[in-house]
């Protein structure tokens, strides 16, 4: 297949499975929250507030536990029942919007949108944003470029600026 | 107790769940003398399908409380909640209300928005800007045992 004018997206869900212990318990909402990997070994997954801490991805939970405690961090065991089910329907709204998707992991896939420009790829993203959030309370970002990588490029752009 | 509503662990259908069909007797209950013509079946019913419109967007819900008992909502019954159904006045509602889950009826009115409890025990919720409001989805069945 050739390459040219292709228009790939690239969507995942913000701090998955932060965000889905979010969607079942509102308290938590702007709360610094991690989840830890199985046996609580690594944080997995951090909140915003987390990142913004500086704790990293993948650190093991015994070196930033102090830290955690201090800011009084909410931890969770990662509970894979919950994030497996959130990720089916996320993965199920989002084929619905067209047809070629190819499912990458818990919580992100590549959609082909290439025979729907001509709505507007920026709407047409928001239209799947909004959707995912209203139907499962969950956050997602896209990026769309001509290839996978720019995709995920892009998604990571999107990541940072919040204006989109 | 104030009708809280739990989410239950288990959440989803199960995807692989095959359709399960029951009969459904063609003619309806009537509560006095029981019609003659009842002894034959028009069609079959899979339940998941009768009570689950969408199901991506639906979720199960347990109540802890009597404040809804007028509307006919129990403690204990489990809940269908609907996130695809639009919110609007007069519906059963889950709201979290500054961080808590709670089952109410939603009522637009002149003073704001309010969280109607459906038992004179009960004072409603007047919500008010400092409350931090979401409407997280609307109550599609309400099921007990009878």
């Amino acid at each position: 297949m050739t390459a040219v004018n292709r228009s790939i997206a690239l969507i995942d869900c913000n701090n998955f499975y932060v965000s889905c212990e979010r969607v079942f318990n509102p308290a938590l909402k702007r709360k610094p929250i991690i989840v830890l990997s199985n046996n609580d070994g690594c944080v997995i997954a951090r909140s915003q507030e987390v990142k913004d801490l500086g704790i990293k991805m993948g650190v093991p939970w015994f070196k930033v536990q102090n830290l955690a405690m201090h800011h009084k961090i909410i931890v969770f065991s990662s509970n894979y029942t919950l994030y497996a089910d959130m990720s089916n329907r996320v993965m199920k709204i989002i084929s619905k919007f067209a047809p070629n998707q190819e499912v990458y992991s818990i919580d992100e896939c590549f959609l082909d949108l290439t025979g729907f420009k001509h709505l507007g790829l920026t709407d047409y993203g928001q239209r799947i944003r909004s959707t995912i959030n209203r139907l499962v309370g969950l956050p997602v970002c896209i990026g769309v470029g001509a290839s996978k990588t720019l995709a995920k490029l892009a998604n990571h752009i999107a990541k940072k600026c919040s204006v989109f | 107790m104030e009708s809280k509503v739990s989410i239950l662990s288990s959440m989803g259908l199960k995807p692989e769940s095959s359709p399960r069909e029951w009969p459904v007797f063609a003619s309806t209950i009537s509560a006095g003398f029981p019609s003659p013509a009842d002894d034959y079946i028009e069609n079959s019913i899979d339940l998941n399908e009768y009570l689950v419109q969408h199901k991506e967007a639906t979720f199960f819900l347990r109540v802890q409380g009597d404040s809804m008992t007028g509307l006919g909502i129990l403690n204990n019954d489990l809940l269908v909640v609907d996130r695809s159904l639009p919110v609007e006045d007069g519906k059963i509602v889950i709201a979290a209300v500054d961080g808590e889950f709670t089952v109410k009826q939603l009522v637009h009115s002149k003073k704001g928005c309010i969280l109607k409890a459906a038992n004179p025990a009960y004072r409603d919720i007047i919500v008010d800007p400092e409350n931090d409001l979401e409407v997280w989805g609307v109550v599609r069945w309400a099921i007990h045992k009878l």
